[in-house]
């Protein structure tokens, strides 16, 4: 089992009211599985991926990762286990602005002291040689994502998290890298995409919905459920 | 992590230019401050030793209310107490000099002829001499015994039958100074007959004790292990206003170093914490990468050592060159003095980095204390 979620419950206080952003989750994910989450903004798709990652302390419940309970590590230990099992990918890409494409990349490699002989491979199996110079206010946003991408995968991780990877990408990009993830299930690892949409839904082997905090089984949730909230998936 | 810092500086390099400038501000100015202040402490040291001696030694016998209706003590000394005092070590006291004095009759004017050594120092404390020797032979008259006199220099005058040449006259000082007759100390003990004696020893002090200790106290208990027959007396006016310009020196050299080292940290730590909060994502997507708070650390008090250690070549160029260019002018005295001190780079190559660390402490405390996932957290 790569991923084993028990009764997780995450709350948030803002302006004096109490958010429960994941409310009794439980999930379980095999290796070598894509999975999809859906859900609208709000819903706590976010907080499910840090909290995966070991980002984000549960309140209640275990997270456990490659057989780890991830929370009874220490902070250090959680980062050494990051840098191990975990890649993380985001909408925002959260590259570096003063590090050209290749450093970017090569980031991902130095956190698990690797030498970095992997950043060229990645370079060209992304198709940004050309630009591993450049750095990110000179690239496209699909530039960007598949940079982003390179970084996570370029440490050979157990366990990519991807927060909306398309939410900013045109049909093209969109379609690059979700193969690429699809590639990366198919060498053996996990995939797991938070999204609005519905862009990777042909690629995933199991997709679930969350709604106020609680996860199911998409197709549990009735589309009146969204309406309810006023938050409309886009797709 | 090294290029890490390196790219990160020069991507902001106005941040990082703003708290170079800073730090080498501060350095700039403890730099100058010390250079100065050396200068500023020559100078003081002369200014004050122009005031005259602040320390008479006399007999223990003299009777202190007649010293001082008459200025000079009716009981003497053995001429060589003036060496066992220039013997003594670990002394606050520098430039001795052995005087005999008593009033004369000089034609029909009342005169103070005043025999007076070659100034002694304790070992190891040679200083330029504030006074030389009269030449044997020779005398210098005050400005009202040589008017009374009708007497200059170059001339001849007879003191009790024996005749000297007038090698000065000195300036009017509006002080019995005016008149005296200053000759050798063996001519002196000649006319007065009273071979190897002197009735005082004058010398300055220089009063490098704290405020609260009372240092004539202390000179006494110095001095009385050598010399029990003597007594001290100390001249208030002169010591304390010599005193007071060395302390008022120092607190405000401590003063304005200490202001100034206050406001560049709360300058720097003000920097420092605009940074981490412009890089909250940059923290962020770091941790989920897997570096740890030590990596986290070092970025933020790496850069402040790479801040510091820049902003010490600066600062002591800086601070060189301002001390050389206007010291000068501040302390004519001496301005020959102010010179670069290479031994200030290497303090100033340990200590700038040192204290822009420290400056740091708490931004790279609150980088490691903030919580990644909410920088990393999308609108949801």
């Amino acid at each position: 089992m790569m991923i084993s979620l028990r009764h997780v419950t995450r709350r948030f206080r803002a302006r004096g009211t109490t958010i429960t952003a994941l409310d009794n989750v439980s999930m379980d994910v095999e290796r070598g599985q894509f999975v999809t989450i859906h859900g609208a903004s709000g819903s706590g798709k976010s907080t499910l991926l840090l909290t995966l990652g070991g980002m984000l302390r549960p309140h209640e419940g275990t997270v456990g990762v490659a057989e780890t309970d991830l929370y009874q590590l220490s902070r250090g230990q959680l980062a050494r286990f990051r840098a191990q099992h975990i890649g993380f990918v985001f909408q925002m890409f959260h590259l570096l602005p003063y590090l050209d494409v290749r450093q970017n990349i090569r980031l991902g490699a130095v956190a698990r002291h690797d030498t970095g002989k992997r950043t060229d491979t990645w370079l060209e199996r992304v198709g940004l040689q050309q630009r591993s110079r450049h750095r990110p206010g000179q690239l496209s946003v699909g530039e960007c994502q598949r940079t982003a991408l390179a970084r996570a995968l370029v440490s050979q991780p157990d366990l990519i998290l991807a927060d909306e990877p398309t939410g900013n990408l045109d049909s093209e990009n969109t379609e690059e890298v979700l193969r690429m993830l699809s590639e990366f299930c198919q060498g053996g690892g996990t995939v797991v995409v938070v999204t609005h949409g519905s862009e990777a839904d042909e690629y995933a082997d199991r997709q679930y919905r969350l709604h106020n905090g609680k996860l199911r089984d998409r197709g549990m949730f009735s589309e009146s459920d969204d309406r309810e909230t006023g938050k409309s998936p886009r797709h | 992590m090294l290029q890490l810092i390196l790219r990160e500086a020069t991507y902001r390099w106005i941040s990082f230019l703003l708290g170079t400038l800073a730090v080498a501000a501060g350095v700039a100015m403890c730099v100058a401050l010390t250079i100065t202040q050396e200068a500023n402490q020559r100078e003081t040291r002369r200014v004050t030793r122009d005031m005259g001696f602040n320390l008479r030694i006399d007999a223990r016998d003299t009777d202190i209310s007649q010293f001082l209706l008459r200025e000079y003590s009716e009981h003497t000394l053995p001429e060589a107490a003036l060496d066992t005092l220039a013997n003594l070590k670990d002394v606050s006291y520098n430039h001795l000099v052995g005087v005999l004095q008593r009033p004369i009759q000089v034609a029909d004017a009342t005169a103070i002829l005043m025999g007076i050594t070659g100034e002694r120092s304790p070992p190891g404390s040679e200083k330029s001499p504030m006074v030389t020797a009269v030449e044997a032979g020779k005398v210098e008259l005050g400005h009202q015994i040589a008017n009374q006199l009708g007497a200059k220099k170059g001339d001849s005058i007879t003191v009790a039958g024996t005749s000297f040449q007038v090698a000065r006259v000195a300036p009017a000082m509006g002080t019995s100074d005016d008149v005296r007759i200053v000759a050798n100390l063996s001519d002196a003990q000649a006319i007065l007959q009273m071979p190897g004696q002197i009735n005082e020893i004058k010398a300055i002090d220089c009063l490098c004790i704290a405020q609260t200790e009372n240092p004539q106290a202390l000179l006494q208990a110095a001095i009385e292990k050598a010399l029990p027959d003597a007594q001290v007396i100390m001249l208030g006016a002169i010591a304390e206003a010599r005193a007071r310009q060395r302390q008022t020196s120092e607190k405000y050299a401590v003063f304005v170093t200490t202001a100034m080292l206050a406001v560049v940290a709360i300058w720097l730590a003000a920097l420092a914490i605009v940074n981490v909060r412009q890089r909250t994502s940059e923290m962020g997507i770091l941790r989920a990468l897997g570096y740890g708070s030590s990596s986290i650390g070092t970025l933020v008090l790496g850069r402040a050592a790479l801040l510091g250690l820049l902003a010490g070549i600066i600062g002591y160029l800086a601070g060189t060159w301002l001390a050389t260019h206007y010291g000068p002018a501040i302390f004519p005295v001496t301005a020959k003095g102010i010179k670069p001190m290479t031994s200030l780079l290497w303090w100033s190559l340990l200590y700038a980095p040192l204290f822009s660390i420290v400056a740091s402490l708490i931004p790279a405390a609150l980088a490691i204390s903030q919580d990644p996932a909410h920088s990393l957290r999308n609108q949801e």
